[in-house]
C-alpha cells in the first residue's frame, strides 16, 4: 500500500493507480471531460489537472502515484490551467446553454420552453412551467415589452417568435393552476409595494414555504400595473385573476397601509425575519419651468391612477402631452379616449423616443399628433386657465452621456402650442422618505442602493428591487429584482452564503441565416388587434389572443437555441467553477447544424470536445466500434464510416455514447415533436422487453412519457429498452372500453363492458380459454389465473401463444443466474443472436472475455466469439461435447479439448430460438456431465413471475382443450396475429380482449377493455435469475385503470368474493403461495417455426415489439 | 596521367531534381564504347546540393576530380577531354572551398561514393563485416556495451541514449521482439534519412540487424514515408538482395540468427514519427500518440517489446562495430558523443548535407562549412530541429552544437534540420511559418495542442497583418508554455519552440508588429510597401516589365514610382532588381 496526500486528506492506494483513481475512490472530485471510469486513460482533454508538490502541474488522469506524494487538487496554478484547457475548448464550442431569449429576459424567464411546449400543443405544460419563472403570464403576455423577442434568433430568417403574445395566450388558457407550495418553513417575510417587484418576491418566497405579507399603500394589490397601465392595455380583471392566484397560495395582502405612516420601517423589521422594499418609483418628476405647477398641468402617473381608478375627467379639448417614453403614450391614449385632441411634445426626434415603437404606432393610429424636437419653456395661462405652452425649437447635437444626441435649442425659435390642459411624462421618481433611520443607504436620486445579484441592502435583512433601485424600468426587470431577492432572502433565512452561483452560459455569436439551417421562411403570425376609431371609443382591450392553432404555429417557429444537455453539461459546471470565459481564446469554429439522422440520437459536432468518450465506449466497453475520428487535428470529428447516419454503421442503438457524452454533442430524442430542453421527473422503473428486466428510469412531464436512461448511471441499455418506449409511447392507444354490438363498435363504460364479459364468457367447466401475455406482472398473472379458476370454472391457460410449444425439462440444479457468466470459464452460446435483442447480455458475454473466458458460438451472431461454429442447430456440436473425442470438426474438437480443463462451463441457451432438438441436446450435456450449468434466456418476459404464481400452460393437452374452447379471454397478448389460432377464434361463440392497442385479436374481439402499459403498472415481475423486481407506473393508462384494477372489476361483475383492497394486498396475497422463483422448462419453437433472433436493423429490432 | 576507371553521377533525389538524370544518359551514351573499362556508376548524395549535379571522375589509383553544375551539353567535353584525354575540364571543376574540410563521415561514409543498388560495392566497403563480427564473436549484452561505451545518442532528435534504450528492450523476457527504424522524417527542409537510405540502404539494414541481435529480436520494420519512393525503392533492393545473400531470415550468415525486415510505408503524418503514433499506425490503427509509460521497449509493436531507432543512429551502428567505441567517443562533447548529420539549408552559400563532430560551435558551421551567408547579407539567426525546435539568434553564434548546450538556448538539436536566416528574415513571420506546420500536423487528441496550435497561429496571422493587440504577445507566451507542458507528445511538447525562442531573442520584432504596425525585415505584406531608391536605380526597366498588376511607372525624371494603391505587394520587382534598389519600408513610416 502506499500512503499520499490529497487537499491534506491522507489516502492510501495500491501501486499502479492514478491519481484520478485514487481520488475517485476517496471521493474527491477532479474534474474530468476525457476520463471515465469504465475507459482505460485517454490523457487529453487538460482538465483533470492537479499540482503535485515537486512535480506541479500534472494530469490526474495519466500519472502514476508515488509514495507521500503531495497533491493539491485546486490549487492556483492547477487551476490557472484547467481553465485554459476549458477556455480553449470554449473557444471551439458552437451552441448555447440556454437561449438568447431567456438570456435577454430580465426575469430570465425560459420563452424557449413555454414557447416550444405550446408548438407542441402542450398548454398547460406550457403554462405551469412558465409559473416557474413569472407569476403574470397574462400580464406580462400583454404589457411586456419583450426583451425576449429583441433577441430572437428567428429574426435571422424573418421575424423575431411572437413570444409575448404567446405567453398571453398561456395565461389566457384559464386552466386553474395554482402552484404548489413547499413545507412551511416558519419564517416570516414582509414584502412592501405589491408591483410586480413586491408580488413576484412574495410568489417565490411563499413557493418556498415562508409565510409572506404584503404591504401596500394603494387599496389594492399590483402596483404600477394596475395604477400605471391603462385598462385598454392590461384589463384591471385580468390582473385581479393572477393576483387571487397569489392569495389562494397563501400569501397575505394588507392594503391602504403605508410604511413610514401607518407602520415604520423598523416595525416591519423588528416583526419579520427578512424584508423586502419593492416601493416603485411613484413621485413625478417636472420640467422645472414657469408654470408648471398650474391646476390644468396634471402629472401623468397622477392622472393615468386616477383613470385606473375609474375616474372619468373631463378634458379640454386640447391637450399636450410633454415626454417621450410610454407613460406619456399612455397619458396620450388615455386623453384620447376621454374625448381630447392630443398632441405629444417630445425634445427629441422620433428616433430617440424611449417608448416602444409598437406603442408610438399605436398612439399615432388613435390621432394623436407629435411635435419632436420641441422643448416647453413655459406654461402661459390666459385669465387663469391654460392658454398654451411656449416651445423652443431644438436640433440634435453631439451624443450626450446616454449615447443619444443632445438635443440643443435653436435660439429665436420659440412659438407656442395652443392647449388648454398638460399632462407631464417626464419621468417618475423613487420616493424613499419612509426610509431614514434604517441603516439602508439610498443614492443621490433617492434609489435604494442594493447589490444587484442579491437586491441586498446595506441593511443585511432587507432587501429592495424594481423601480426603487433601478429608477422608472420595464415592469419584467422588477419581475428579475423580485425573483433574485427572493432566492437571496431564501438563502439568508436559511443561514446560507446569500450571493447566488451564477452559471455559465454559453452563447453561439455572429450567427447567420445559413447557421439556422434549412428552416423554411414562416412569417410571425401578427397580433389581432381592433382597429383605431374603435379602440379609442373605449376603454376595452385592444388586443386579442391568439386561437390554439396560431398558438401552436406560432410556438412551431421557436428556433430551439437553448442546449438539451443545459442541466447535464460537465463542460459548463466545470466552466462555472473555474471562471472560464468562452471569449479568452476566440478564434475560427466549425458552425455545425444539429444532426437528426439517427431516429434517437441529436448529434450537434459543434458542441464536441474531442474527449473521445463515445468512441471509446462504443469500442472498448460495447465492442461495437459504430464511430471514431475522422480527420486530424483542429478538424477531426467523430463519425460513422463515411459519414453516414450512425445507425447505417455498426451502431445498436445502444445510447451508451449518449449517456457518456460530458456535453451536449450527443443527446436523446425526447417523444415530443419540437425537442424542448426541460427538468424531467425521473421514475425507477423495469424494462419488460426481455427477460432480463433490466432496471431503468423513466423520464417523464407531468405524466407524459418522454424518454429512457439506465438506472445505474454506469449501466448501458439495448435498444429495446434504451429507445423502444418511445416507439410504444408514441403509439396510439385504446382509451375507452370498446363493445361490438351489431357488429359495429360502441364506446362504452368499464361497468357496461364488465357486464358484457359476465355475460358473455361461458363459465362452464373448461369452455373459455384465457391467454395471457408473458409481460403480465405477479399480480396480473395471479389475478387472471384465479378469475380463470374461480370465475370462469377453466383450467385452459396460456402464456403468450395459445399453441402449446414443445418443452425440455431441465434439471433445476443446473440453471445458473446471469451472474454467472461473469466467473464462467468456457461460455457455450446456443441460439442465433442478434445485437439488438440480447444486447446486454453480449456486454456481459465480452467482459467474460476479457476477464478470460473462451466463447463457444454455436449458431453465430456473436462476432466475439474465440469460436464459432455456424451449424444450424447446434444438435450436432452439443453432441460432440457430450460425448467427446471423434469429432470431425476442428473446431468442436478444439472446443472439447477446452472442455476438460474449464472449470466453469457454461451454456446461454436461447429459448426462443432454439429448437427441440437442441434443447434436448442441452439437456442430454447436462446430465452427461453436471460441471455444466445453464443460463436460460427467457422469451417472455415474466415467465418465471408467472409460473410461480401458477399461471402457466399447461401444455398437456391444451392444444386439443383449445379446439374445443367456446369462448376466449386475451389479456395483454395477441394471439390472433398467428392466423391459424385467427381462424380457431373466428369459430369462438365470444371474444374478450384487454388490449393497450388495436391488434389482430382486438379486430376479433366482441369486447375490449384498454389496458395499460407496463410503465403505467404497478407491480412485480421475477427476471430470468429469480430476482423480484418492481414496476413502477410512471404514467397514468389512458383507460384510467391499471390492469389489476381491471381484473378486480371483472371479478366484482361475476360477484367473486374479492378482498383486495389495493395492490399491495394482491402483492401480498402472492407472496404467501409463491412456489418457486425459477422455472426449469426451456420452451421452444414449435415443430416447423422459423427461430426468431436474428434482427440486423434498429427497425427490426423494435418491430419485435409487440405490446 | 592514370587513366580514368570510373565515373559518378549523384542519383539522389537532389541530384536528380537537378537534371541528373540527363546527365547520366549522356555520359552513359558517351561512354558507350569505353564501356568494358571505365565504369559508369550510380552513387547517392554526397551533400553538396549547392552544386548538382556532380560527376566524378575517378582515375584508376583511386584519386578523384569532381565536377560541378554538369549540364548534358557538358557531357561531351568532360568525356573526351578528361576521360579520353586525361585533361580535366578546368572551368567546370568543383573548386575547394571548404566545405568538406571540417566535416567528419561516419555515417555518411559511403554516401555519393558507392553505388547504393549494389550489395558488392557495400561488402566491398566493409559492408557486414560488422554483423559478421557480432554473429560470429560476440554475444548481445557485449554489443549493447559498446554501443552504450561508445555513447550514441538517438538521432531522430530525443537524444535518449541507444546503449541504455537497447538494454532495456535486451532485458525483457518475450517470445517476440521487434525493432523498428524509424525513416518517418518529416521536418520541413530535412532530408538527412532520406539521403542515407538513398546513398547507402544496407548501412541501415545492417544496423538494425546488430541492434535486432542485441535486443534478442527477429523482426524489423523500416516505417517510411511513402514520399520518399526512390528511399523505398532502394530499400526493398537492398532488402532482397540482401535476402538472396543469406544475409537476412534463417541462420544468417550460417549462425543461429534470424531476422526479417519488412518496409511500412506512413502515409505521412508527422506525429507518426512518435514512436507510439508510429506503433499504432503500423498496427493499422490511427496515428495518434498514447500515454508513455508503458515505453516501447516494455510493451511496444503488438505489445511486445521493441526499439525503435531512427535511421541515422542505425547508420552510426556498423562504424562503432567495426572501429570500436572509443574511435567514436573521440569526437563531441563530453556528454554528446559522435558526429551529426544536418541538413543545411537557407540563406546559406553552401546548402546541402553535411556531419559534424558534435560541440562545432555554430559560427563554424555557418561561415565555414556553409561559406557564409549568401549575397554577403547579415547573419541574422539559426532555426534548429525544425518545427520542433527554436532559433538561435547571431549573437549566441559560439554556442556548440550539442544536446546539452542547445536546450539551454531553447532551441534542439533535433534531427538535424538546419536553417541560416539572414537579415532579410521576419522572426515572427518564421515562427508563423513553423506553427502553421505543426498546428496542421497536430493529431487533434490533445486540447491544448490541438487548440492552442491554432489560436497561438491566429495571433500569429493577426500580427504579421497588422492587426496585433498589446495582450497578444503574454497571450502567446503564456499559451505556449502550457501547450509546451501539457501535451502529450512531443509534437505538441515542442510545437510552440519557434515561438518561445523567437519571443525570447526577437522580441523588439514582435513589439514593431504589434505597436509600430512594422515589419522590420520587410516581409509582412500586411506591414510594407515597396519604393524605388533614386539613388540606386538604374532605370533598366526590369521592375516595369516584371511587375503582374502594372503598378510601376515612369516617374518625374528618370526614376520609376510604384503606385501603392495598385500594388499586390507581391514582391516580384524587388527580386527581379539587378542592383538592389528597391526597398520593402514600413506601409505607415517611410523608412
Amino acid at each position: 500500500m502506499i500512503t499520499l496526500t490529497i487537499n491534506g486528506e491522507t489516502v492510501t492506494a495500491h501501486p499502479g493507480e492514478t491519481i484520478l483513481d485514487v481520488s475517485r475512490r476517496a471521493e474527491i472530485e477532479i474534474p474530468a471531460l476525457c476520463a471515465e471510469k469504465r475507459l482505460a486513460p485517454f490523457d487529453s482533454c487538460g482538465v483533470c489537472v492537479v499540482e503535485v508538490e515537486g512535480k506541479g502541474v500534472v494530469k490526474a488522469c495519466s500519472t502514476p502515484i508515488e509514495d507521500g506524494m503531495v497533491i493539491t487538487t485546486h490549487s492556483p496554478q492547477a487551476e490557472e490551467v484547467r481553465r485554459t484547457a476549458l477556455e480553449l475548448l470554449l473557444s471551439t464550442h458552437w451552441g448555447d446553454c440556454i437561449g438568447p431569449c431567456q438570456q435577454a429576459c430580465p426575469a430570465h424567464t425560459d420563452c424557449q420552453g413555454y414557447v416550444s411546449l405550446t408548438g407542441n400543443g402542450l398548454f398547460r405544460d406550457a403554462l405551469e412551467h412558465l409559473y416557474e419563472y413569472l407569476p403574470f403570464p397574462a400580464s406580462f403576455g400583454r404589457i411586456c415589452p419583450a426583451p425576449c423577442e429583441d433577441a430572437c434568433r428567428r429574426q435571422i430568417a424573418e421575424e423575431p417568435v411572437q413570444i409575448r403574445h404567446v405567453k398571453r395566450f398561456l395565461g389566457d388558457q384559464g386552466f386553474d393552476y395554482v402552484p404548489s407550495v413547499a413545507a412551511e418553513t416558519g419564517f416570516r417575510v414582509a414584502i412592501v409595494g405589491g408591483g410586480p417587484a413586491g408580488l413576484t418576491c412574495a410568489y417565490f418566497l411563499r413557493r418556498g414555504g415562508h409565510a409572506v405579507i404584503v404591504f401596500d399603500a394603494m387599496p389594492k394589490m399590483g402596483g404600477m400595473l394596475r395604477y400605471g397601465i391603462p385598462d385598454y392595455r392590461l384589463p384591471q380583471a385580468v390582473l385581479d385573476r393572477e393576483i387571487e392566484v397569489l392569495q389562494q397560495m397563501g400569501i397575505e395582502f394588507r392594503n391602504g397601509v403605508r410604511i413610514g405612516a401607518d407602520l415604520s420601517c423598523e416595525q416591519l423589521e423588528k416583526a419579520h425575519d427578512a424584508v423586502f422594499l419593492g416601493l416603485g418609483a411613484w413621485g413625478s418628476g417636472g420640467l422645472g419651468i414657469p408654470g408648471e405647477d398650474h391646476q390644468g398641468v396634471w402629472q401623468g402617473t397622477d392622472f393615468l391612477c386616477r383613470v385606473n381608478q375609474g375616474e372619468r375627467p373631463s378634458l379640454p379639448d386640447a391637450v399636450a402631452v410633454i415626454g417621450g417614453g410610454n407613460t406619456a403614450m399612455d397619458a396620450a391614449r388615455t386623453a384620447r379616449r376621454l374625448g381630447a385632441g392630443v398632441t405629444v411634445l417630445y425634445r427629441r426626434s422620433r428616433e430617440q423616443m424611449p417608448a416602444l415603437p409598437r406603442e408610438i404606432d399605436e398612439t399615432e393610429e388613435e390621432g394623436v399628433t407629435f411635435r419632436f424636437l420641441t422643448q416647453p419653456v413655459r406654461f402661459l395661462t390666459d385669465g387663469g386657465e391654460l392658454s398654451g405652452i411656449q416651445c423652443v425649437q431644438m436640433r440634435l447635437g453631439k451624443p450626450d452621456a446616454s449615447g443619444r444626441a443632445r438635443p440643443e435649442p435653436i435660439e429665436g425659435s420659440e412659438f407656442v402650442v395652443p392647449v388648454q390642459g398638460a399632462i407631464l411624462a417626464v419621468g417618475q421618481i423613487a420616493d424613499t422618505a419612509c426610509l431614514p433611520g434604517t441603516r439602508i443607504e439610498v443614492d443621490h436620486r433617492g434609489r435604494i442602493v442594493v447589490d444587484e445579484a442579491t437586491g441586498q441592502t446595506s441593511h443585511p435583512k432587507m432587501f429592495a428591487g424594481g423601480d426603487v433601485v433601478t429608477g422608472p424600468s420595464i415592469a419584467v426587470e422588477a419581475v428579475g429584482a423580485g425573483h433574485r431577492a427572493a432566492d437571496a432572502i431564501d438563502r439568508f433565512l436559511r443561514g446560507e452564503e446569500v450571493a447566488p452561483q451564477s452559471r455559465y452560459a454559453h452563447e453561439k455569436l455572429n450567427v447567420t441565416r445559413a447557421d439556422i439551417g434549412d428552416v423554411e421562411n414562416v412569417p410571425r403570425i401578427a397580433t389581432p388587434v381592433r382597429a383605431p376609431e374603435e379602440r379609442i371609443a373605449d376603454f376595452d382591450e385592444i388586443e386579442s389572443d391568439f386561437t390554439p392553432e396560431q398558438a401552436v404555429a406560432e410556438g412551431a417557429r421557436c428556433l430551439g437555441c437553448g442546449c438539451a444537455a443545459f442541466n447535464d453539461c460537465a463542460l459548463r459546471d466545470y466552466s462555472t467553477a473555474s471562471h472560464a470565459l468562452q471569449e479568452a481564446y476566440a478564434g475560427e469554429l466549425s458552425h455545425s447544424l444539429p444532426d437528426k439522422r439517427h431516429p434517437f440520437i441529436i448529434r450537434e459536432v459543434g458542441k464536441c470536445v474531442s474527449c473521445g468518450r463515445c468512441i471509446r465506449i462504443c469500442g472498448e466497453v460495447c465492442g461495437i466500434h459504430a464511430i471514431d475520428f475522422v480527420g486530424r487535428g483542429f478538424n477531426q470529428e467523430v463519425q460513422a464510416p463515411f459519414d453516414r447516419p450512425w445507425q447505417e454503421s455498426a451502431c445498436v442503438s445502444c445510447g451508451a455514447c449518449v449517456d457518456i457524452c460530458p456535453t451536449g454533442a450527443l443527446t436523446d430524442r425526447s417523444t415530443l415533436e419540437k425537442q424542448v430542453p426541460l427538468e424531467l421527473t425521473e421514475t425507477p422503473s423495469v424494462c419488460t422487453l426481455c427477460g432480463l428486466a433490466c432496471e431503468i428510469n423513466v423520464l417523464s412531464l407531468n405524466g407524459r412519457y418522454m424518454k429512457t436512461l439506465p438506472r445505474d448511471e454506469d449501466g448501458i441499455l439495448c435498444a429495446k429498452g434504451r429507445y423502444g418506449w418511445h416507439t410504444i409511447a408514441e403509439t396510439p392507444r385504446l382509451t375507452v372500453p370498446l363493445l361490438r354490438k351489431d357488429s359495429q363498435w360502441v364506446e362504452g363504460t368499464w361497468e357496461d363492458a364488465f357486464e358484457m364479459i359476465a355475460e358473455c364468457l361461458p363459465r362452464g367447466e373448461d369452455e373459455t380459454l384465457v391467454v395471457g401475455g408473458g409481460r403480465l406482472t405477479n399480480e396480473e398473472g395471479h389475478l387472471l389465473a384465479r378469475f380463470a379458476r374461480e370465475g370462469l370454472h377453466t383450467s385452459l391457460l396460456a402464456v403468450e401463444a395459445p399453441v402449446p410449444r414443445q418443452s425440455v425439462r431441465l434439471p433445476l440444479s443446473a440453471l445458473a443466474p446471469t451472474a454467472a457468466i461473469a466467473t464462467a470459464d468456457l461460455i457455450v452460446v446456443v441460439g442465433p443472436r442478434s445485437r439488438y435483442e440480447r444486447f446486454v447480455l453480449d456486454l456481459q458475454l465480452q467482459a467474460a472475455k476479457k476477464a478470460g473466458a473462451t466463447l463457444v458460438s454455436l449458431q453465430g451472431g456473436l462476432p466475439e466469439a474465440d469460436v464459432a461454429i455456424e451449424n444450424a442447430t447446434g444438435v450436432s456440436a452439443l453432441a460432440a461435447l457430450s460425448e467427446p473425442g471423434g469429432a470431425a470438426d476442428s473446431r468442436v474438437s478444439a472446443v472439447q479439448a477446452r472442455v476438460a480443463s474449464a472449470e466453469r462451463p457454461l451454456i446461454v441457451v436461447e429459448e426462443r430460438a432454439a429448437s427441440v432438438e437442441t434443447a434436448q441436446a442441452v439437456a442430454r450435456l447436462i446430465e452427461a456431465q453436471p460441471v455444466w450449468k445453464v443460463v436460460c434466456l427467457r422469451a417472455t418476459t415474466n415467465a418465471n413471475g408467472l409460473s410461480s404464481v401458477e399461471f402457466r400452460s399447461d401444455t398437456q393437452g391444451l392444444e386439443e382443450a383449445a379446439k374445443r374452447a367456446r369462448a376466449c379471454f386475451v389479456v395483454g397478448c395477441d394471439p390472433a396475429a398467428d392466423p391459424s389460432f385467427a381462424e380457431r377464434m373466428k369459430r369462438m361463440e365470444f371474444v374478450a380482449a384487454m388490449a393497450s392497442k388495436e391488434n389482430a385479436t382486438t379486430a376479433l374481439a366482441d369486447v375490449i377493455l384498454p389496458a395499460a402499459l407496463p410503465i403505467e403498472t404497478n407491480g412485480h415481475l421475477i427476471d430470468i435469475d429469480g430476482t423480484s423486481k418492481r414496476l413502477s407506473s410512471v404514467l397514468r393508462s389512458p383507460g384510467g385503470k391499471e390492469n389489476w384494477e381491471i381484473l378486480v372489476g371483472l371479478a366484482q361483475a361475476l360477484s367473486l368474493c374479492w378482498d383486495y383492497a389495493d395492490l399491495p394486498a394482491v402483492t401480498t396475497a402472492i407472496d404467501a403461495q409463491r412456489k418457486c422463483n425459477v422455472s426449469p422448462d426451456v420452451y421452444t419453437c414449435r415443430p416447423g417455426d422459423e427461430p426468431r433472433g436474428v434482427l440486423v436493423r434498429i427497425e427490426d429490432a423494435l418491430s419485435v415489439l409487440n405490446v | 596521367m592514370t587513366p580514368v576507371s570510373e565515373v559518378r553521377v549523384g542519383l539522389a533525389t537532389c541530384g536528380i531534381a537537378a537534371g541528373a538524370h540527363r546527365v547520366h544518359s549522356a555520359l552513359q551514351a558517351a561512354l558507350a564504347e569505353q564501356a568494358d573499362h571505365v565504369f559508369l556508376k550510380r552513387v547517392g548524395c554526397i551533400g553538396m546540393c549547392y552544386n548538382e549535379p556532380l560527376v566524378d571522375v575517378v582515375s584508376a589509383d583511386g584519386s578523384r576530380t569532381a565536377y560541378r553544375h554538369v549540364q548534358e551539353e557538358d557531357v561531351a567535353r568532360i568525356v573526351s577531354e578528361h576521360v579520353l584525354g586525361g585533361e580535366p575540364v578546368e572551368e567546370l571543376l568543383l573548386q575547394p572551398d571548404g566545405f568538406f574540410d571540417r566535416q567528419v563521415r561516419i555515417v555518411l561514409e559511403n554516401c555519393g561514393l558507392i553505388d547504393p543498388q549494389s550489395l558488392q560495392e557495400y561488402r566491398e566497403h566493409a559492408g557486414y563485416e560488422a554483423l559478421e563480427e557480432v554473429l560470429t564473436q560476440r554475444v548481445p549484452q557485449d554489443v549493447v556495451d559498446e554501443i552504450t561505451a561508445a555513447g550514441l545518442r538517438g538521432r531522430g532528435g530525443g537524444g535518449f541514449p541507444t546503449g541504455m534504450k537497447w538494454s532495456l528492450a535486451a532485458k525483457e523476457l518475450a517470445s517476440e521482439k521487434y525493432l523498428v527504424c524509424n525513416a518517418d522524417e518529416g521536418d520541413p527542409g530535412a532530408f538527412m534519412d532520406r539521403s542515407v537510405l538513398e546513398g547507402d540502404p544496407h548501412r541501415v539494414i545492417e544496423g538494425m540487424m546488430i541492434a535486432a541481435y542485441a535486443i534478442g529480436a527477429t523482426h524489423g520494420v523500416v516505417y517510411v514515408r511513402a514520399e520518399y519512393p526512390l528511399a523505398i525503392a532502394r530499400l526493398e533492393k537492398a532488402i532482397a538482395d540482401a535476402t538472396a545473400a543469406g544475409l537476412l531470415r534463417e541462420h544468417i550468415l550460417g549462425t543461429d540468427f534470424s531476422f526479417e525486415v519488412t518496409i511500412k510505408a506512413g502515409a505521412g503524418a508527422f506525429v507518426c514519427g512518435e514512436e507510439t503514433a508510429l506503433i499504432a499506425s503500423i498496427e493499422g490503427r490511427r496515428g495518434t500518440p498514447r500515454r508513455r509509460p508503458p515505453y516501447p521497449s516494455t510493451s511496444g509493436l503488438w505489445g511486445r517489446p521493441t526499439v525503435i531507432n531512427n535511421v541515422e543512429t542505425l547508420a552510426n551502428v556498423p562504424w562503432i562495430i567495426r572501429h570500436g567505441a572509443p574511435a567514436f567517443a573521440q569526437y563531441g562533447t563530453q556528454r554528446s558523443k559522435g558526429t551529426k548529420v544536418f541538413a543545411l539549408a537557407g540563406k546559406i552559400k553552401h546548402s546541402g548535407l553535411i556531419e559534424i563532430p558534435m560541440g562545432m560551435p555554430i559560427r563554424d558551421i555557418v561561415f565555414q562549412i556553409g561559406g557564409g551567408i549568401r549575397d554577403d547579407k547579415a547573419f541574422k539567426a539559426v532555426q534548429l530541429g525544425g518545427p520542433s525546435g527554436g532559433c538561435i539568434p547571431a549573437s549566441l553564434a559560439d554556442v556548440p552544437v550539442d544536446y546539452e548546450s542547445l536546450k539551454e538556448t531553447g532551441a534542439i538539436v533535433g534531427s538535424g534540420g538546419m536553417i541560416v536566416l539572414d537579415e532579410g528574415t521576419c522572426m515572427v513571420d518564421v515562427a508563423k511559418y513553423f506553427l502553421d506546420f505543426t498546428q496542421a500536423e497536430s493529431c487533434g487528441k490533445c486540447t491544448f495542442c490541438r487548440v492552442g496550435t491554432r489560436r497561438m497561429l491566429e495571433i500569429l496571422t493577426r500580427l504579421c497583418d497588422g492587426e496585433g493587440k498589446a495582450s497578444d504577445l503574454d497571450r502567446l507566451v503564456a499559451l505556449g508554455d502550457k501547450v509546451k507542458t501539457h501535451s502529450l507528445c512531443g509534437l505538441g511538447k515542442t510545437a510552440p519552440n519557434p515561438i518561445l525562442t523567437t519571443t525570447q531573442y526577437f522580441h523588439e520584432e514582435y513589439e514593431a508588429h504589434i505597436f509600430d504596425k512594422v515589419c522590420p525585415a520587410g516581409v509582412c505584406k500586411a506591414l510594407i510597401a515597396y519604393a524605388i531608391d533614386p539613388e540606386r536605380c538604374k532605370d533598366c526597366k526590369l521592375c516595369v516589365k516584371e511587375c503582374p498588376v502594372g503598378a510601376i511607372a515612369q516617374g518625374e525624371g528618370k526614376f520609376q514610382v510604384i503606385d501603392r494603391s495598385i500594388c499586390i505587394k507581391c514582391g516580384r520587382c524587388r527580386t527581379v532588381c539587378p542592383v538592389g534598389a528597391i526597398d520593402a519600408i514600413s506601409e505607415r513610416g517611410e523608412e
